[in-house]
């Protein structure tokens, strides 16, 4: 906690959570969300954010991002989660889009129709992450390009880009969501076409299996740095989330 | 109907039992099974990667193989119950005392037991420790009346093995394996000062005197144990080490 002090004082701090398990039917774990309250007391990031997923079950926590069918039922569990995690917190949080391998049968939304109204619903606002909208889409067949019509542009804050492994070709071809690689063509032109349309946002790089040397990573942050201030510079000012 | 969906989901992710929730998912090119299966993958690789993260020297000594079926053996049987994972894994040493495959490598409950004290003294909380000048100030008539509060990241590690020397050896940049003599029992203590995490070996006195003291226990019968089990035990030196070395956070009488 001493180092997280010590980055706080030089730093702003985005708190990215994947333990809150905000999908789940059960329920948000009351421990849990004191504990977080208590850092964010502490450190006082200036975003924080969660996932559209759930990972605890009858008190198991499953140590994966597992995706929810979007049905009203379930958006209402989410809401329901995301209102009482602003209110423990006292202040607004971000859902990140997850990559899925899968549709469910149930699913009566689409997943921009599901953020969209969760965002009306809560006033929570959105984490963005380009790599996840390209796995996604591509394992099934979803419209990158209506998902970024779909969701309320003014509501993301924060975009997240990462790597993605290809497993498999042709018709057995999935995308597997590793952020061990450098981000790919696609995704990097997928991420164009969301700063044209929202604007500049905080973008961060995830890298967190298989990592590189520094230079590496920095080469990544800059490739996005120059699409930022490429946006930027035609809109005339930076835009501040 | 989303609690029993989400159910038969955590069976697939983390059982790999994927029949209950396949009529729940669209049919697709290469399988629905393919595509559970990468949720499974993920569920059980990342958890083995925590465990494996805890506990290097137990994977060294076993390989890592051995070390992959273990791990996926005792999450079946312990799957994390709460968010914060760098608290899963406490109950490995336990798992593996009753891990039949393990029973040929005796020592392997206490080593694994070693590096959870490394883990629980590294995520302990932070701690001032004890100025030695609020000793010298007390009473010289009552300082056997004395009780500290060790610090929070301080564990005591007793084992009928060498686990000290068994940990040191397995370390990354350690290729030559000395031979160990196994019939060596240890003691010594496990902690954390600033955000580095150290372990000593002590002498049977010594972890007597600290297992007394940190049982709540005042100085005079801490010393007084110590000297029972060893006569040359020095309570000067002990003392002025453990408050350099940052033993202690407070006092009272």
């Amino acid at each position: 906690m001493a180092q997280l002090d010590q980055v706080r004082k030089n730093y702003p701090i985005s708190c990215h959570g994947v333990g809150l398990s905000l999908g789940t039917a059960e329920g948000v774990d009351e421990d849990h969300l004191k504990t977080l309250r208590g850092l964010v007391d502490r450190i006082d990031p200036i975003l924080v954010s969660e996932h559209l997923s759930f990972s605890v079950v009858d008190g198991i926590y499953v140590n994966d991002l597992l995706p929810l069918p979007y049905t009203e039922e379930a958006l209402e569990v989410v809401a329901r989660n995301v209102d009482q995690t602003q209110d423990a917190l006292g202040r607004q949080i971000l859902m990140e889009n997850p990559s899925s391998y899968l549709t469910f049968t149930d699913s009566t939304l689409s997943e921009w129709n599901f953020l969209s109204a969760l965002v009306e619903r809560t006033g929570c606002g959105l984490l963005l992450d380009v790599n996840n909208i390209y796995v996604s889409a591509q394992n099934n067949d979803m419209d990158a390009a209506a998902y970024l019509d779909g969701i309320p542009g003014d509501a993301v804050q924060e975009i997240h880009l990462a790597g993605h492994t290809i497993s498999g070709a042709d018709e057995d071809r999935l995308l597997i969501d590793t952020h061990g690689d450098v981000v790919s063509d696609a995704v990097w032109a997928l991420y164009e076409k969301t700063l044209n349309k929202i604007g500049p946002r905080p973008t961060l790089i995830e890298w967190d299996t298989d990592i590189p040397e520094l230079d590496k990573l920095l080469d990544e942050a800059g490739k996005a740095r120059s699409r930022l201030d490429a946006i930027s510079s035609s809109e005339g000012s930076i835009r501040v989330a | 109907m989303l609690h029993e969906l989400q159910r038969n989901f955590a069976s697939v992710a983390l059982k790999n039992i994927t029949a209950p929730l396949l009529p729940n998912i669209e049919d697709v090119a290469g399988g629905k099974e393919r595509r559970l299966g990468v949720y499974h993958a993920n569920t059980i690789n990342s958890l083995i990667e925590v465990l494996a993260s805890a506990y290097p020297v137990t994977q060294r000594i076993v390989g890592e193989r051995f070390f992959n079926a273990l791990a996926k053996s005792f999450i079946e049987s312990n799957p994390p119950q709460q968010p914060t994972l760098f608290r899963y894994g406490d109950a490995l040493g336990d798992f593996l005392d009753g891990f039949a495959p393990a029973q040929g490598v005796p020592y392997l409950t206490d080593t694994a037991k070693l590096e959870w004290a490394r883990i629980n003294a590294y995520f302990a909380e932070d701690y001032e420790p004890l100025d030695p000048q609020k000793l010298a100030e007390i009473d010289p008539e009552k300082v056997g009346d004395v009780c500290f509060k060790v610090a929070p990241t301080l564990h005591l590690i007793e084992s009928a093995y060498p686990v000290f020397q068994i940990w040191a050896v397995n370390q990354p940049n350690c290729d030559d394996v000395p031979k160990i003599d196994l019939t060596c029992a240890e003691q010594g203590l496990v902690s954390r000062r600033a955000n580095e995490v150290f372990q000593h070996v002590v002498t049977p006195g010594a972890f007597t005197w600290l297992k007394t003291l940190s049982d709540g226990q005042p100085l005079g019968a801490a010393t007084n144990d110590a000297m029972g089990l060893d006569r040359n035990f020095d309570l000067q030196n002990t003392l002025r080490q453990h408050l350099a070395g940052g033993t202690f956070t407070t006092i009272h009488i």
